[in-house]
């Protein structure tokens, strides 16, 4: 299996001298479903935000799809993320002043290369949005055009998953997309996006402080208190 | 698209802050445009005080002098012209018509102009208008008198009032032509000229009142009553200016120069638009002023306008953050707060012509009618164009402000959704 992420003795650390995350060597492989837990407070989002290119590591490198972010300009890094990684994080991912379906097509407006895949897909990125929301278990068509903020948080983050999930992008991040849910929703959430991400052919990378749902994962790393400080993977 | 699409409705779900905005500018558009319209209408109107007279011609002083007294009625003359340089100038081979002016008496602060009937006839203001009847018509009799508008109003004379003229421009009684009552036979409609302060009586009128005086003193024991006055003789011996029309204004030159060097008297004549031109520009410190206290309302709104995108931006920062985890680039979170400021002037400069010319619409009539001022509801100016562009360039670059703010955040912010 290819490597989608790779990363090589990574240190981040925010002021230069403490180091808060290392990782000796981390690879994500092509569709792989992988749960990332630890602590709050133990760098999980940093962690998010390295492999998204936000954040720069002080130390080694990350490379995605082949392409070594160092290598990239803060511009190319912006349109990379865009065309190749969906994000889902806690709640609150949709814009209030867009319908369901306007929210969901809006990475494929900002990325060319996820509208051609959506395209090619479905025909209209409405359409993409349409089945993936049914895949998704959204079936009542009336949701569709109403405002977002009328959706309960189980439907606002099948919506966000919908989003990240159109265009067929080979990363997904979800930063606890299931925190606010409860029980119930949360285990059919995660099993709705795993079979999603797996259809689609789309590598998870899901983060959580809570262990009981690592079982639906193909793995499971830990993010562990470090003897030089900080945490690691 | 997308951004203009976003901008649009992210600024329709803020309606309150829409609305605010909105105000902020067009309300200081409103202003702009009222006011130069407003200076722009006065300059007209002043520049068309008088219109159609060739030349006015009075005795040898300065040209706005001149103007002055003859037209604004404002001042004194320096020096009479006779009635023999008159009747010589006026009786030229090019000259059309002729207006005597008379002037020395007044009616409880307004001026009493002597005059010919010719002045209802030949006397024009604005884009050549007449002089109309608002009721009544002109002087016959020698003691009859036409009031303009402005008189009328403020002393609430009618047709058949009785008028008593003051020697000179007091209001000493001991100086009033009190044996000799004038009767209003006509009321003048608004000019918004400075007719619209004046009596008008004429000629042989003002001479009657003055048989019985000398030098600006009743003789003493020497009374003409008003009978005896209506079968005197009645010449006019001075005038104090006189308004020429020509048959053909190239000769206009040559006739003022004609005039200027008239060996018997020494005389000056003036053409009318280009000392109106003068006098206006000595009020151009007050036109800057105006300028500059519209230029600030106009600034303060886009202050308010900055304040208002400002203090938003930190409650749109997680819309950003979501802007920005579906694939938006900084450089977009730029534009968008740059549109949006764009939208808003834009939207808010239509909404003050709007407001512009509803108020030019309803309130015309009231300015005509109060001030004489016409305001019409003509199209802008092509100063009044390039004033709304540079708001519209200065509601843009306000945008650049919060734009930036908003850019810096997103680098910082990146995906993580704070607050």
């Amino acid at each position: 299996m290819k490597a989608v992420v790779k990363i090589d003795r990574l240190v981040f650390s925010w002021d230069g001298q403490l180091p808060c995350i290392q990782i000796p060597a981390f690879e994500l492989s092509n569709a792989e479903a992988l749960f990332i837990k630890g602590p709050s407070g133990s760098g999980k989002s940093t962690f998010l935000n390295l492999l998204g290119g936000v954040l720069m590591p002080s130390n080694g490198d990350v490379t995605v799809l082949g392409h070594r972010y160092d290598d990239l300009s803060s511009s190319a890094l912006d349109r990379f993320r865009a065309d190749h990684i969906g994000f889902i994080f806690q709640q609150f991912n949709l814009l209030p002043y867009l319908s369901v379906i306007e929210n969901i097509c809006l990475t494929c407006r900002f990325s060319a290369r996820r509208r051609q895949r959506a395209l090619a897909q479905f025909t209209t990125l409405e359409l993409g949005a349409v089945d993936l929301l049914e895949r998704l278990g959204l079936t009542d068509k009336t949701l569709y055009k109403r405002s977002v903020m009328e959706l309960s948080v189980g439907q606002q983050q099948r919506v966000s998953a919908a989003r990240a999930l159109l265009g067929a992008p080979e990363i997904i991040i979800a930063d606890e997309p299931t925190s606010a849910l409860d029980p119930k929703s949360r285990e059919q959430f995660l099993d709705l996006l795993l079979s999603q991400c797996n259809e689609m052919g789309s590598a998870l990378i899901f983060v959580s402080h809570d262990s009981s749902l690592q079982h639906h994962f193909h793995r499971v790393l830990e993010l562990s208190s470090h003897k030089d400080g900080g945490f690691s993977l | 698209m997308i951004l203009l699409r976003l901008t649009w409705r992210s600024l329709c779900n803020r309606k309150l802050t829409l609305l605010m905005m909105l105000m902020s500018i067009s309300v200081s558009v409103l202003l702009l445009l009222g006011v130069d319209k407003i200076r722009q209408q006065a300059k007209d109107g002043f520049s068309s005080t008088v219109s159609s007279t060739d030349l006015i011609v009075g005795a040898r002083s300065g040209q706005i002098n001149l103007l002055l007294y003859s037209v604004f009625h404002i001042g004194n003359a320096t020096n009479n012209i006779s009635w023999s340089s008159y009747k010589a100038i006026s009786g030229h081979k090019n000259v059309r018509w002729s207006i005597p002016l008379s002037l020395g008496d007044s009616h409880r602060g307004f001026r009493v102009l002597g005059t010919s009937a010719d002045y209802f006839d030949y006397y024009q203001y604005g884009k050549k208008k007449a002089l109309a009847f608002s009721e009544g018509n002109a002087f016959n009799g020698l003691f009859d008198v036409v009031i303009g508008s402005e008189v009328a109003k403020k002393l609430g004379y009618k047709l058949g009032s009785s008028v008593i003229v003051t020697h000179g421009m007091g209001n000493a009684s001991l100086m009033n032509h009190e044996d000799k009552p004038f009767k209003v036979v006509g009321v003048l409609a608004t000019t918004g000229t400075p007719v619209d302060n004046t009596l008008l009586v004429s000629l042989e009128a003002i001479e009657a009142i003055h048989l019985d005086w000398k030098a600006g003193i009743k003789l003493p024991g020497v009374s003409v009553s008003a009978e005896e006055a209506l079968n005197s003789k009645l010449q006019p011996k001075q005038i104090t200016a006189f308004m020429l029309g020509l048959h053909s204004r190239i000769s206009t030159f040559q006739l003022q120069r004609s005039i200027n060097r008239y060996s018997k008297e020494p005389l000056m004549a003036i053409l009318p638009g280009l000392a109106l031109q003068e006098l206006w520009g000595m009020f151009s410190l007050f036109e800057k002023t105006l300028a500059a206290i519209t230029g600030l309302v106009v600034f303060s709104g886009l202050v308010g306008l900055l304040t208002l995108l400002l203090s938003g931006l930190n409650e749109r920062r997680r819309e950003m953050a979501i802007l920005r985890s579906v694939g938006a680039r900084p450089i977009h979170i730029l534009a968008l707060l740059m549109l949006e400021s764009l939208f808003v002037t834009l939207i808010s400069i239509l909404l003050g012509l709007v407001m512009l010319y509803l108020s030019i619409w309803l309130g015309a009539p009231i300015l005509q009618q109060e001030l004489g001022l016409h305001i019409g509801l003509e199209g802008l100016s092509l100063w009044q164009w390039q004033l709304i562009g540079m708001v519209t360039v200065a509601g843009f670059l306000v945008g650049l402000i919060p734009g930036y703010r908003a850019y810096k955040y997103s680098l910082a912010d990146g995906m993580s959704i704070r607050l």
